[in-house]
């Protein structure tokens, strides 16, 4: 059963709430500089372990062989919609993967046989930048962390011809995340994997403390659609999972009710909120600012900028969803870590401390507070953002409000669904 | 131009509104009533979803099950118990002996009553593995009045109103943001 098997537990309750509390907010992609599914295929592309395998000609900028084909991704798939495909088809069976180990685990292998097929075409990591699902949102809420790799002065990178960070050197493989940090300004595609720490001759790199929201770019609709599927599938799993509703619950979990027409329905209500209605009044909103301002300036500008709002609000909103599974079950944590195949060993003492979750009337209050931080951070930050587009104070307040309004709606939406 | 001392003594002054209005608008009961549930439990939820009573109104749950043991454990109060078919209970109850050590039994039985003395929302779960979905089994009871929520409501209002106040008075956006402490000076090598 999903609550005493190891890969569940340790997964979906205390994985998922470290993920979203810690490591996002204060290390951006911290994760993916330790993630161990695409590694087996790394490890096969450059054929070493940990060494660096140097080749004096560069071969298409590189000074790396790698395995396979070696080929570049193509162009037109380089930006978010795969990895938002992927997620909503992941999130689709989200109940059923997190309380099914055999769901988990098909996930995991299926991953890495795609990481392992990818890397015979392919060079650097691609299923990292292009196709994972968790990586989608990471890159997006990475923006707000608190941490930052970054050159530490851009001229001394200008002024460098031999451009080690991306071609590599004895010393570092090239960037496996096709970054520059010469001209890097954003943590979104940054994997924290660090190599260009050690090719860089000049030790021009640092890793930065700073606010917490100080990227505040947001590329493309790709981007906007996937920090606006968030927001909604953190909706939809407070509704489902930590709702009282038996039948919607049923319905997400189609492989033991056995309900296809109320999983139909519950999955296309999830995918034409995400795709359809809340991007559709976000955008609205944001063009009836632009007009509102009169705006002469790129509107899809104004509308991506805005869009960073949800971000932070996004963020905190994880963060309270993901609260419950670790104050009310961090027993099972406990039991497992004793116990982690079932055998009946106690290694830790903890296999048998009983199911008690820590204080869970004060949840709700803390969920609140997180609500309120997220809406804080995430109408602030899109203020300082605005003024590279909107000088004047008072048409900056103007356009802020409507967007500003919208993330209020999806605040109290949350509000009502943890203390309502 | 509002002035910023003034902007400052508005945002003040409408936090304390956030916070007393729905302590102020909270409508005390006439009386307090009794309410009878006839809980069902079943994969994977509860019948009635929600419960709603007031602060100092008496609940009495006859629980059964319409498939499997399930149980019922309900945060914020001392209400435990197992629930079975056929409207069959064990409601926990804990004790202390001579040596004050704490002991937990079980006592069969076909209602339970409590009294709802603390406001606001507390959710009741399921505390026999009961099918996949059982760390999901939930329900809610809901003791007016909501206060902790209208404050909540009231202070994201609050927030909005203040960011929009407070930037009116903030004149250092324009300022370039300077790059904050690069970590790995403090490492050797």
């Amino acid at each position: 059963m999903g609550n005493h098997n190891i890969a569940i537990i340790i997964v979906w309750i205390l994985w998922w709430f470290l993920l979203k509390s810690v490591f996002v907010p204060l290390g951006g992609r911290l994760w993916c500089m330790i993630c161990p599914l695409p590694a087996p295929a790394e490890w096969i592309s450059r054929k070493a372990f940990t060494a660096v395998r140097f080749i004096k000609k560069p071969v298409r900028g590189k000074h790396h062989n790698y395995t396979g084909l070696g080929l570049d991704w193509p162009k037109k798939l380089r930006n978010m919609w795969l990895q938002n495909i992927i997620f909503l088809l992941m999130i689709s069976f989200g109940i059923i993967l997190i309380t099914r180990p055999v769901a988990t685990a098909i996930l995991f292998l299926l991953i890495l046989a795609v990481t392992l097929i990818l890397t015979f075409i392919f060079r650097n990591r691609v299923f990292c930048l292009y196709l994972c699902p968790v990586g989608g949102f990471l890159g997006n809420y990475s923006m707000a962390s608190m941490t930052a790799l970054r050159a530490i002065d851009k001229e001394v990178c200008k002024k460098h011809k031999t451009k080690c960070c991306i071609t590599g050197s004895a010393e570092g493989w090239g960037c496996p995340w096709n970054r520059y940090p010469g001209t890097m300004d954003r943590n979104n595609y940054c994997g924290l994997c660090t190599e260009c720490v050690k090719t860089c001759p000049k030790d021009n790199i640092g890793f930065f403390l700073r606010p917490f929201g100080s990227d505040r770019s947001v590329k493309d609709y790709a981007e906007m659609y996937n920090i606006i599927i968030m927001l909604v599938v953190a909706i939809a799993f407070s509704i489902t999972m930590l709702g009282p509703w038996g039948a919607i619950k049923q319905a997400a979990n189609v492989t033991e009710s056995r309900q296809l027409y109320p999983f139909f329905i519950y999955i296309g209500v999830l995918y034409t909120m995400s795709l359809g209605v809340f991007p559709g009044i976000f955008i609205l909103f944001s063009r009836l600012s632009a007009r509102w301002t009169g705006y002469r300036g790129d509107v899809k500008q104004l509308v991506l900028v805005l869009s960073y709002m949800l971000i932070p609000v996004g963020i905190f909103a994880w963060i309270a969803f993901s609260l419950p599974s670790i104050m009310v079950n961090y027993s099972y944590v406990l039991n497992v870590l004793s116990d982690p195949l079932g055998y009946g060993w106690n290694l830790f003492g903890t296999a048998h401390v009983p199911f008690n979750p820590f204080y869970p009337e004060i949840i709700p209050l803390i969920q609140g507070l997180l609500l309120l931080t997220g809406l804080y951070f995430g109408i602030s930050r899109v203020n300082l953002s605005l003024t590279r587009l909107i000088a004047e104070p008072s048409k900056r307040m103007k356009a802020l409000f409507l967007p500003s309004l919208f993330a209020l709606g999806v605040v109290n939406i949350f509000l009502k669904l943890y203390l309502g | 131009m509002i002035s910023k001392p003034l902007r400052i003594t508005a945002i003040v002054l409408l936090f304390f509104i956030a916070m007393g209005l729905p302590r102020f608008l909270a409508k005390k009961p006439i009386e307090n009533k009794t309410h009878v549930i006839e809980l069902v439990a079943g994969k994977y939820g509860y019948t009635p979803e929600r419960i709603f009573v007031n602060k100092g109104d008496t609940v009495i749950i006859k629980p059964t099950s319409k498939d499997v043991t399930h149980g019922f454990r309900l945060d914020g109060y001392p209400v435990e118990f197992i629930i079975k078919q056929g409207g069959v209970a064990y409601q926990k109850y804990e004790w202390k002996d001579d040596d004050g050590k704490l002991h937990t039994d079980w006592d069969k039985v076909t209602e339970i009553e409590f009294t709802a003395d603390r406001s606001g929302k507390f959710i009741f779960r399921c505390t026999q593995v009961c099918g996949n979905l059982h760390p999901f089994m939930t329900g809610e009871l809901i003791v007016g009045p909501k206060t902790l929520y209208h404050t909540v409501v009231f202070l994201s209002i609050w927030v909005m109103a203040s960011l929009f106040l407070w930037f009116g008075v903030q004149n250092r956006l324009f300022k370039k943001q300077k790059k904050s402490g690069n970590l790995f000076e403090g490492l050797p090598g």
